[in-house]
């Protein structure tokens, strides 16, 4: 374990207990095997420089030991900074997957495009107030989720459609997989499937009515 | 819905001030946003002051009026936010807002070295000289207080017994 530490210079930093305890996690799970699953939200309050310290463990884990990690938050910037693909989940069922940099940049399901929306910091500050279809209610109950479209009831985009049917997977350029009506049966700008519009920033901000 | 329970049993004997502990943390960041509304519109509606205890740098940007930074147990920096954000003077403050993720969204992470102390090993004086690399004789013995700067509006911390870096 020591040289796995040493890997990430993080063995100098060591004498907090309670970070002795999040650290030797993912180093502990790691030995031999080649597949490690990070615990779950593993840099939830943590202070941000002791969040990057262990993001820099597990991604030294992953370049130098050749170690896939299966990594849960729900910190977006924490993914994007360890995940090479991403599969955002709602209600237990996966929605859309794809490469990192292509869901971040281009969200193809409304349920990602809300939750890029809603990551906290000054430009949401500002804008409070005037933040458009985004979602609103409470989550169903995961006990008993929806049969249809898990986030039909929050959708700001939601078809009839949605409410009667489970849409399937289906590709999304540049990779991935979204499961979404819109992408196959909803309206489309210039085209294009709406959500893939509005990530474009093309079309207007309140589609939803 | 659990966090709005609790904020509702919290409110139901209209109190002056809510203390809200890592309200958010663990929730999908939708969900986090409406809490923080229903924050914002509970003080709005019934000028309640809100205590938010925080590590997410992007919730403090986002709803507090006023930040105070601490460290170990220690307020080491009280200032509004559009300060804090602007041009903080505490290398801890400064060191957390440079390692904020959306800071460096290509770039490298950066981080302090070392670690915090553990409650049964507390250093002397200010207890993040340990790691701070301005820190010097006096930052190990004295006290630490905290010190209005000369810009009036921000009260900072002083360095004990010297002047400005």
């Amino acid at each position: 374990m020591s040289e796995l530490l040493r890997l990430s210079d993080l063995h100098v930093t060591f004498p907090g207990r309670s970070l002795f305890g999040r650290r030797a996690a993912p180093v502990q799970a790691v030995r031999g095997v080649d597949l490690t699953v990070a615990p779950g939200e593993t840099v939830s309050a943590l202070d941000v420089s002791t969040q990057n310290q262990i993001l820099m463990l597990l991604r030294v884990l992953q370049r130098e030991r050749g170690v896939a990690l299966l990594f849960i938050s729900h910190n977006l910037l924490a993914v994007r900074h360890v995940a090479a693909r991403v599969a955002v989940m709602y209600l237990g069922r996966v929605v859309e997957t794809g490469p990192t940099a292509r869901v971040f940049a281009a969200p193809a399901h409304p349920y990602t495009r809300a939750l890029l929306a809603a990551v906290p910091g000054a430009a949401r500050r500002r804008q409070r107030g005037v933040r458009a279809a985004s979602p609103v209610g409470e989550l169903p109950s995961p006990v008993a989720p929806p049969s249809d479209c898990p986030f039909h009831t929050r959708c700001p985009l939601v078809l009839d459609r949605c409410r009667v049917e489970m849409p399937a997977a289906v590709p999304v350029d540049d990779g991935g997989h979204v499961s979404c009506h819109l992408q196959t049966n909803g309206p489309a700008l210039g085209g294009r499937p709406l959500p893939a519009s509005l990530a474009a920033g093309v079309g207007p901000a309140t589609a939803a009515g | 819905m659990l966090q709005r329970v609790l904020i509702a049993i919290a409110l139901a004997c209209e109190p002056k001030l809510l203390v809200a502990d890592e309200p958010t943390t663990a929730l999908d960041v939708t969900v986090q946003a409406q809490i923080l509304d229903l924050l914002h519109e509970m003080r709005d509606r019934f000028g309640l002051a809100v205590l938010l205890v925080t590590h997410d740098l992007g919730v403090v940007a986002e709803v507090c009026d006023r930040v105070v930074v601490m460290y170990a147990g220690q307020v080491v920096e009280e200032c509004d936010i559009d300060t804090f954000l602007a041009g903080s003077r505490h290398p801890y403050s400064r060191a957390l807002l440079a390692a904020a993720p959306d800071a460096a969204v290509d770039g490298e992470l950066t981080w302090i070295p070392g670690a915090p102390p553990g409650p049964d090993e507390l250093p002397s004086g200010c207890r993040f000289q340990p790691r701070c690399r301005y820190a010097r004789d006096a930052c190990r013995s004295g006290p630490i207080v905290l010190r209005r700067t000369a810009d009036g509006h921000a009260p900072l911390p002083a360095r004990p017994g010297g002047d400005d870096r």
